[in-house]
């Protein structure tokens, strides 16, 4: 099992700011301008490292969480308030539905899965912001499902050694 | 598929929870796509994140241009900065003679076309940082309430215009580029003074001006320029070059392609027209 880590019963509630530093993280790197038409191609990395933290602590359903995450999106992309967080509480519900039996897939099957799920990410967020994405970033904007495809074992390895590390439970 | 077992992962305590959360998120956007009530709570939340984009601006700034500033004498820097905005300015002046020039051709042909061009005060500001959003074409510049920067205010650079501030921070402010979605600007043909209105599609350098009937001379080179017709830009600014002219057979309107005349992406400098709407108003008592 991906998820066997060697932490003991022990909960350690109080380790919960290293999720809230690790998103902090994720809005840094979603804020980085990369003053290129391709940047679209980057996926929001902020949603990546919520999935996982919703596919590590099964004790929480980070709907709070989802909801914050959104409305600093909506700030920092001047979207309509509340769009980002639709689309945050419509990705994270389905994934709260099958998260134990995701926990249990490899990293090579659980990376398709989150190219879908971006994909699913991306078809909202282009939904929701009908018509604001320009003709020359459209593939791009597109690719963004595939690069989270290859990104994520990057993000689960990393994040999951951080949780390890610092025993968050 | 769903088992029955995949369904325990989900508590009652969940599901009202998602509920509630996504009814608030529904009412929040409704309020905000069909209000102006959220613009406040906007304000204060860019205002708390604003420690977060300036952390990130920096590591921007580091991996770009950092080793060439730290190699740079700061007099240099402050003189190099001092003449950018000197040729700028100079470069708008010399925009304007060629507006008045043109205006007086204009009139001379008994148009009818009266344009004031006096761009009231300037304010030099600087680039500091574009929005990352593929939704939103935005550009962040260091000027803010504190400098006087109020919302609607006109955009230029010494090219032509650029936008018009949309949000405004203390310290900095916000620029809706014209090639934004969301970006109308009422202009006319500088050559014939027929009007039209020009609009963003979302690209880095294509806008569309619409409502320009199939009656108007228009051609591929035309120059358009704000008409000042809705009050939020003053008359006379320079804003697009026609790169595409088009008819379909029994159309009301031109189809036609613009692009525009300032460096939206490469600008560091530009000029905030601040008393915009006195412009306008003198302008319109002057028949």
């Amino acid at each position: 099992m991906i998820f066997s880590g060697g932490e003991g019963a022990q909960t350690h509630h109080h380790r919960q700011w290293v999720i809230w530093l690790t998103l902090l993280f994720g809005v840094m790197m979603d804020s980085f301008n990369w003053r290129d038409p391709w940047s679209a191609a980057i996926p929001d990395i902020s949603p990546l490292i919520l999935l996982y933290w919703v596919l590590a602590i099964a004790q929480r359903n980070f709907i709070i969480t989802a909801i914050f995450i959104g409305i600093i999106h909506d700030v920092l992309y001047h979207t309509s308030l509340g769009s980002h967080a639709l689309i945050y509480l419509g990705l994270l519900y389905p994934i709260l539905y099958v998260r134990l039996q995701l926990r249990n897939t490899t990293l090579f099957q659980m990376s398709l899965i989150v190219g879908l799920w971006m994909l699913a990410h991306q078809a909202l967020s282009w939904i929701l912001h009908l018509g604001r994405i320009g003709s020359e970033q459209q593939l791009s904007f597109w690719l963004a499902s595939l690069v989270a495809m290859f990104l994520w074992p990057l993000v689960f390895i990393s994040l999951r050694m951080l949780r390890r590390h610092m025993r968050v439970r | 598929m769903l088992s029955v077992s995949a369904l325990k992962n989900v508590s009652a305590r969940d599901q009202w929870q998602f509920l509630i959360a996504f009814a608030l998120s529904l009412v929040l956007l409704i309020i905000d796509e069909q209000t102006q009530l959220m613009t406040q709570a906007r304000m204060l939340l860019s205002t708390l994140i604003q420690p977060i984009e300036q952390m990130v601006r920096q590591v921007e700034n580091l991996t770009s241009q950092g080793n060439q500033a730290l190699n740079e004498q700061s007099s240099l820097i402050n003189e190099v900065s001092r003449l950018r905005n000197q040729v700028l300015l100079l470069n708008f002046e010399k925009q304007q003679a060629t507006q008045v020039l043109k205006e007086n051709e204009r009139l001379r042909m008994l148009l009818g076309v009266s344009s004031r061009i006096n761009q009231g005060k300037l304010m030099v500001s600087f680039v500091i940082d574009y929005n990352p959003s593929p939704y939103k074409r935005l550009v962040k510049l260091n000027k803010g309430m504190a400098d006087g920067v109020t919302i609607g205010l006109p955009v230029m650079d010494a090219h032509g215009m650029m936008g018009q501030i949309i949000s405004t921070g203390y310290q900095e402010s916000d620029l809706l580029l014209i090639t934004d979605v969301d970006s109308q600007v009422p202009v006319m043909v500088q050559r014939t003074g027929a009007r039209g209105v020009l609009q963003g599609k979302g690209d880095s350098d294509e806008m569309t001006l619409k409502f320009l009937p199939t009656n108007a001379n228009i051609r591929e080179g035309d120059l358009l320029e704000t008409s000042g017709i809705d009050g939020r830009y003053p008359s006379g600014l320079p804003v697009a070059e026609v790169i595409d002219v088009d008819s379909q057979a029994g159309a009301i309107f031109w189809k036609v392609t613009a692009h525009p005349l300032a460096k939206l992406y490469t600008s560091r400098e530009v000029l905030i027209v601040v008393d915009a709407k006195k412009t306008i108003e003198s302008s319109k008592e002057r028949p």
